[in-house]
């Protein structure tokens, strides 16, 4: 049943054993020292308790009333399809009072078709599946003494793709904490957990494409949040304090893709964890993969709707760009004039500066241009990174041949070396012609040969950079940058011809 | 202060030779934004040549006329 997961965590152990009996009972309660009081011994070690719905099928254990497994049915790790993903990377959901952490205590349970009672010393713990990725938590204490209780992710997110590089970049922590976001990738955590005091309404854990999450509705005690790397995964607890005896507190779990759609379902603000950006970029970051989406669901593969959408944001700058590319030529063009004056009117600035407005004005240049149009388009291109980065509907998506999965690098480096190429070319044809050696000054003579140098490091150090990221966005900047390419070649000839 | 100067010059030394390359020649002004800028990082302090940048960039708009401008 279980069996299906090639993770390798010890909590799975083949769990299909329905029937466990005394003895082995009580030897599993040795071998992990334990509080299993004798009177309670009747009850036995289950750990294929299943609640199951269209999308998620969870897996819980009786031993520590927790999760042991939530199998995510429309994602496979692998290409086979088989619906076979595991988000949690061992135990999750464990809730311990003060000190107690009750991993090993064997609770007593009800199960009906959809909702789950882990009945607990002195409290009991009920689980309800809804329709989607989420389910629905409640913690009834009648009469137990303590001064916090904790909810635990446990042993937190799996590793959930094939291909994993940047972990520490993709997979981290949020807390919502006195209405601000606290998120943090697991390369800013630190050895001890990271902790967060203050109300806060949710905490997640996340990989690059799923998440696991507890938002508690409804009260307001003080909380501590903590984030913590265990077993090289990311983890989170939510510690709330309580000093009534006798309470009910309702939490809400999300289980499933960071995807906002489903991540909406858990209220409150719990789809922010898929915020990749600045927050003044999110919406634009978002627009993008709607618009991919839209594209995607006319022509049914990724690959072609990327290539579209760089046709798309071309065609949107080629105003802008294309009288720049313009402006270049001419410049390059009145290039000698310019020098000239410059040289002529070295002592007197007032005439220099009236001279070279004559010649800008009479060879019309840049009548769209300017340093801050240009700079303007680079947050289009920040948002674009993460959209085509994190982008879950990119995951496992083919394009053609050698490119089985849009979001894992390309096995083969065909894509950043083509990238690298079309770099190369491009520069090639924007760069000043090198003309008349013999006219140009020291000063310049030196910022060629620097620009040399750059022509064949820069396309190098690209393809070094852009060899582990996702085959989806290297395809992107290939396909950009071969349009710009034959933007100039275009132009180019255009001049020529004049 | 001067090493934050330092970190803008060598920012924009990547800029001039890394990116600048691979974008269409857009400055309306002589010397450049980006010249300009390292000019302003020498010789004036953070603060002042920060200011001086962004106004730079702000004029070199569409509707700026464009042309001779060097620091003061």
């Amino acid at each position: 049943m279980v069996s299906k997961s090639d993770d390798a965590s010890p909590t799975e152990s083949k769990s299909t054993v329905e029937t466990v009996d005394k003895e082995s009972s009580a030897k599993e309660t040795v071998q992990s020292k334990v509080k299993v009081s004798k009177v309670r011994g009747d009850i036995k070690l289950d750990e294929n308790i299943v609640l199951e719905n269209d999308k998620i099928k969870l897996v819980f254990s009786n031993k520590g009333g927790q999760l042991i497994g939530a199998y995510l049915k429309g994602y496979s790790k692998d290409l086979s399809g088989d619906g076979s993903l595991n988000l949690l990377a061992g135990k999750a959901l464990s809730v311990s009072f003060d000190q107690d952490d009750y991993q090993n205590y064997l609770f007593d349970y009800e199960l009906s078709e959809n909702s789950l009672k882990f009945i607990g010393d002195k409290y009991e713990k009920i689980f309800v599946l809804n329709t989607d990725y989420t389910l629905s938590f409640e913690l009834r204490v009648a009469g137990k003494k303590f001064n916090y209780y904790q909810i635990s992710m446990g042993d937190g997110i799996a590793e959930t793709e094939l291909h994993v590089k940047g972990k520490n970049r993709d997979y981290g922590s949020a807390a919502y904490v006195e209405n601000s976001l606290e998120n943090e990738t697991m390369s800013s955590f630190d050895e001890k957990p990271d902790v967060y005091e203050g109300d806060a309404s949710f905490i997640a854990v996340y990989n690059k494409y799923f998440a696991l999450g507890v938002r508690k509705l409804g009260f307001e005690n003080v909380v501590r949040s903590e984030f913590f790397v265990i077993n090289d995964n990311p983890s989170a607890n939510f510690r709330i304090q309580e000093s009534k005896d006798n309470f009910s507190h309702k939490f809400r779990v999300y289980l499933g893709p960071v995807l906002v759609q489903d991540l909406q379902a858990m209220g409150g603000g719990f789809e922010k964890i898929s915020d990749k950006t600045w927050s003044f970029l999110n919406w634009l970051s978002k627009f993008f993969i709607k618009i991919l989406r839209f594209i995607h669901n006319l022509i049914p593969n990724y690959g072609i709707a990327i290539i579209i959408f760089a046709f798309l944001l071309k065609i949107i700058l080629y105003p802008l760009t294309h009288k720049m590319f313009e402006s270049t030529q001419k410049m390059q063009e009145i290039q000698p004039m310019i020098a000239e004056i410059q040289s002529k009117y070295k002592n007197d600035k007032v005439k220099m500066n009236n001279e070279l407005r004559m010649v800008y004005k009479n060879y019309g240049v840049n009548p769209l241009g300017g340093c801050l149009p240009l700079l303007l388009q680079i947050p289009i291109f920040i948002a674009l990174y993460p959209a085509l980065k994190y982008s879950i509907a990119l995951r496992q998506q083919p394009f053609v041949g050698w490119i089985v999965d849009l979001s894992a690098p390309d096995p083969y480096y065909i894509l950043p070396i083509l990238m690298g190429i079309f770099m190369y070319v491009q520069q090639k044809f924007t760069m000043a012609s090198s003309g008349d050696l013999a006219k140009m000054t020291d000063q310049q003579k030196a910022m060629q040969s620097t620009q040399k140098m750059m022509m064949y490091g820069m396309p190098v150090f690209m393809v070094f950079i852009f060899r582990d990221f996702p085959s989806g966005l290297v395809l992107y900047w290939a396909v950009f940058n071969l349009l710009s390419t034959v933007q100039q070649i275009y132009i180019k000839k255009r001049f020529a011809k004049k | 202060m001067i090493i934050l100067n330092k970190a803008v010059l060598l920012l924009l030394w990547m800029y001039k030779n890394g990116v600048s390359p691979y974008l269409p020649n857009s400055c309306r002004f002589t010397p450049s934004c980006s010249e300009y800028s390292r000019l302003a990082f020498t010789k004036y302090p953070f603060f002042k040549a920060f200011f001086l940048s962004v106004w730079r960039i702000l004029r070199c708009n569409p509707f700026s006329k464009g042309g001779y401008d060097p620091l003061k």
